[in-house]
């Protein structure tokens, strides 16, 4: 059963990535985009990582996604972009890339099934195990460093964001 | 200890040469260490004169040893025999005069020092040339004094015509050298080694046999002998060395550096009297050099030219000598030769001193009373080369004109006694133009006292030097000769009736007049460029290569380098073609870069 | 209860090709940052399942990597897109070709 459900959510997460990728209208897309997102977090339900999950819901889906959406609201694309990309996307123009995407597909499908063939017939048994619980032990053990790498990756990035974001002649500039 | 002598011999003025290069020193001090280190050699030389036996015994000092490689031995030793005494006696004593003359006539020079270190190098390399053991010692002294000779010829070197001079005599010089190095090559492979004694003893064996190989290289040995000596057809750059300072042209281009040639085959005489057919050539070249620069002297105007040709036209008589076997005349004209022409030099050097640097005699005349030395030393030294009786150089040539003779050489015997009338008639004619006759341009020097005890002692020299060396007669004992009347009194008698035929043309005004027939004309610019040699030189070999220099103009060579470099521009400019910043191109071409590698793996047989 | 490896892998470089059409079809530099987004989701994919495939949670450890990363780069992104529309009022990203040469 656990295979059908995942075949479902597989199936509705690439047509939902289908659709984003060729919609003309950016507040659709974003939005296709979040239940992309949601499918994905039931598959990670699936394989037994329910912290990943959750992650996935609350940062990924409810955060980023947000934060595009913020952007798109702000610069008015919701409108515009649909004349907008009458000239930027056409048939024509996507022909290429669909192409070169089958090739990349086929390639590497070709690559993992050369040789015996052996390691893609290993199955995904369910985990058993708390997850959750080694993850918390792990990021306080081992990988204690990492998060601190993160958290200053994360500072970094806010400090940019803003610095990038002012605009030139406000009264602001030049304060931290 | 006469080893240590000998060893002492050219490594003094070296090691001088060596202190004036990189010291700086005052004047007064370079003047003392140059003169002094000649000085030193000189007594060497006298104190083994003085005490070696009458027969005289070789003498060699072995200083170490210089190549040991496959067969080739060679060492860095001095051998010192009777041809080889007179040959650094001649250098030492006349170089040390001429040293004294420099410091006098470049006293206001600013390059002085710079002057005396080239010539003390000269002095070095000369002596390792005539010291030398082997033929490649020879060879690096031979080289060596070709070097100083172009450093001396360019000394004045801002103007340009002195450089050109200079490139004219290294580059003429070089053809010879490359000829006697090919003749040395040639040498080892035959006798297996460069030792003179060894080649001349193996050699003796086969006197007489005329062999292919050994004419070969006696030919090439000679042809770079040709080419330091100044004979035909190498000659044409002696004139033009002329441009550098005239105690330059005293030590180099009259006594010591022209020479070489000659010491070079009377040293190797048991070599060459195995090769006939070259000796045969040697003697015909030197009778032809010395009509060449006999009737080339008697039209020219610059003082220095008059006697470059006359030393062109005596060293044709040492050739003549040594081709017909007269090895012991043609080494004592060369003592003798060395004596008078240094003295008619110097003296040129002190009158064109005097005089502002004038060279032209038909601006000088009637210098007789202001400049009684000069005189002196000017009328000497042309009676010396006339032959006139009782000097110096009438004992040499008669004995060379003799030698000649008895060995039945018609023809070479009445070039070299034309020769001697066109010697005396140029000679008359420079002594009546320069010293008798009106006045037309007053010195405005007197002469210094060092540059007239200088030519005193020449001046004896060159009157009471003309007795045979006792080294030279027991080295190369003189065969007797019985000469008819006619032999025996016509040379003597033709210098007096060239000198009277001179006075005549003196006396009507013939010399420095303007010339009215075109034929005469033609043949008196014809025998002052030196029978056109250099025109001739020019057409056969700067044309062409300047022909071919033309056609060459894009330098084929570099147009292969040039191609390359806008080959490269081109695939640049291409390549340039794909950073045109459009971001879409960019993750493009990413993708198909992957795409590439992917696909080359899959048909590599995939990854495992 | 079993899911096979091989529909994982597939499923995966499937959204990966998605998100490399994306990228390399659209002018829109918005769009272009969603399929990006795609791409690392289908990566983050991968490394969750490896994680259940091996004994650890590793694969999670990287997945919250990931997700740290993902952010910082929309936030960066996404200020740089708004001060290029404020440059040039559009988005298309053929306007961003100054380094040319």
């Amino acid at each position: 059963m656990i295979e059908t459900i995942f075949a479902i959510t597989a199936v509705i997460t690439l047509i939902c990535a289908l659709i984003t990728v060729s919609s003309h209208n950016v507040v659709h897309a974003l939005l296709f985009m979040v239940i992309m997102m949601l499918a994905i977090a039931l598959i990670f339900f699936l394989l037994g990582a329910p912290f990943a999950a959750a992650l996935q819901i609350i940062v990924y889906a409810g955060a980023i996604m947000v934060l595009f959406i913020f952007v798109t609201m702000m610069l008015h694309q919701g409108e515009r972009s649909i004349e907008g990309e009458k000239t930027l996307f056409t048939l024509s123009g996507a022909l290429l890339p669909v192409l070169l995407a089958l090739t990349l597909f086929v390639e590497v499908l070709v690559l993992l099934n050369t040789g015996d063939g052996s390691n893609l017939n290993q199955v995904v048994a369910l985990a058993n195990r708390d997850t959750t619980k080694e993850i918390g032990l792990l990021l306080f053990g081992p990988y204690h460093q990492l998060v601190a790498l993160a958290a200053l990756m994360l500072l970094s990035a806010l400090i940019g964001a803003i610095h990038i974001a002012i605009p030139a002649n406000s009264k602001t500039e030049g304060q931290p | 200890m006469h080893q240590t002598l000998l060893t002492l011999i050219p490594i003094v003025p070296f090691l001088s040469a060596l202190i004036l290069f990189s010291v700086r020193l005052p004047k007064i001090l370079v003047t003392t260490l140059a003169v002094s280190s000649i000085g030193v050699a000189a007594l060497c030389v006298l104190a083994i004169q003085l005490t070696s036996a009458t027969d005289f015994t070789p003498i060699q000092a072995v200083l170490g040893q210089w190549l040991d490689v496959a067969g080739v031995k060679l060492s860095f030793a001095f051998y010192l025999d009777g041809l080889s005494l007179m040959m650094i006696s001649i250098i030492c004593g006349v170089g040390w005069l001429i040293h004294v003359f420099s410091a006098a006539f470049m006293q206001q020079d600013c390059d002085y020092r710079r002057y005396f270190c080239y010539l003390n190098l000269f002095v070095a390399a000369m002596l390792i040339l005539v010291l030398a053991d082997n033929l490649l010692l020879l060879y690096l002294g031979w080289e060596g004094v070709g070097l100083c000779s172009y450093l001396l010829i360019g000394f004045w070197h801002d103007k340009r015509s002195n450089n050109i001079a200079a490139n004219k005599a290294f580059i003429m010089t070089r053809i010879g050298d490359t000829a006697m190095l090919l003749g040395l090559l040639l040498l080892f492979w035959q006798f297996g080694s460069l030792n003179i004694s060894e080649i001349n003893q193996q050699a003796a064996l086969q006197m007489g046999t005329n062999d292919v190989m050994i004419n070969l290289s006696c030919l090439l040995l000679f042809i770079g002998a040709a080419g330091k000596s100044a004979q035909f057809p190498l000659q044409n750059w002696l004139p033009d060395a002329m441009a550098g300072p005239t105690p330059v042209s005293a030590l180099i281009h009259a006594a010591t550096m022209v020479t070489a040639g000659i010491y070079l085959i009377a040293r190797n005489i048991s070599l060459f009297s195995a090769a006939n057919d070259t000796l045969q050539l040697i003697a015909v070249v030197g009778t032809i050099t010395l009509l060449l620069g006999a009737s080339a002297a008697m039209v020219q105007s610059d003082l220095k030219r008059i006697l470059a040709y006359s030393t062109i036209s005596q060293l044709g008589y040492m050739f003549l000598a040594l081709g017909v076997g007269a090895n012991g005349a043609a080494s004592f004209h060369l003592m003798t030769h060395a004596f008078f022409k240094a003295l008619l030099f110097l003296a040129a050097g002190a009158l064109i001193y005097c005089m502002h640097h004038q060279h032209n005699i038909f601006k000088m005349g009637g210098l007789a009373r202001k400049m009684p030395v000069i005189t002196a030393a000017f009328i000497t030294g042309c009676a010396a080369l006339s032959a006139l009786p009782l000097l110096s150089g009438f004992f040499s040539k008669e004995l060379i004109l003799g030698q000649v003779i008895s060995g039945d050489h018609w023809w070479l015997w009445l070039g070299g006694v034309l020769g001697g009338f066109c010697t005396a008639f140029y000679s008359a004619r420079l002594v009546l133009v320069v010293f008798f006759g009106p006045v037309q341009q007053q010195p405005n020097k007197k002469v210094p006292i060092m540059m007239s005890a200088v030519l005193v002692a020449l001046i004896m020299l060159s009157i009471f030097g003309g007795m045979m060396p006792a080294s030279i007669n027991a080295q190369f004992p003189a065969a007797s000769v019985e000469l008819t009347p006619l032999q025996h009194y016509l040379p003597i008698a033709s210098p007096f009736i060239a000198m009277a035929l001179a006075f005549l043309c003196w006396r009507s005004g013939l010399f420095g007049a303007p010339l009215k027939s075109p034929l005469v004309r033609t043949l008196h610019s014809w025998l002052l460029n030196g029978w056109q040699f250099d025109w001739l030189y020019q057409q056969i070999f700067v044309r062409p290569y300047f022909f071919i220099t033309r056609l060459n103009r894009h330098d084929i060579i570099d147009g292969f380098y040039r191609a390359i470099e806008r080959l490269m521009l081109a695939l640049h400019r291409l390549t340039s073609l794909t950073q045109n910043g459009s971001l879409r191109l960019y993750n493009a071409s990413i993708l198909l870069f992957v795409l590439g590698a992917l696909a080359w793996v899959i048909l590599s047989g995939g990854v495992v | 209860m079993i899911i096979p490896l091989g529909w994982l892998v597939s499923f995966s470089l499937a959204l990966f090709a998605i998100g490399v059409f994306g990228v390399v079809a659209r002018r829109n530099l918005i769009f272009i940052m969603i399929s990006i987004e795609i791409m690392l989701n289908a990566v983050a994919l991968l490394f969750v399942a490896g994680s259940t495939l091996h004994p650890g949670s590793d694969g999670q450890i990287i997945y919250l990597l990931i997700l740290a990363m993902a952010a910082a780069e929309v936030a960066i992104g996404l200020a740089l897109v708004i001060t290029m529309f404020r440059r040039w009022q559009s988005l298309d990203v053929d306007l961003l070709s100054k380094m040319r040469g």
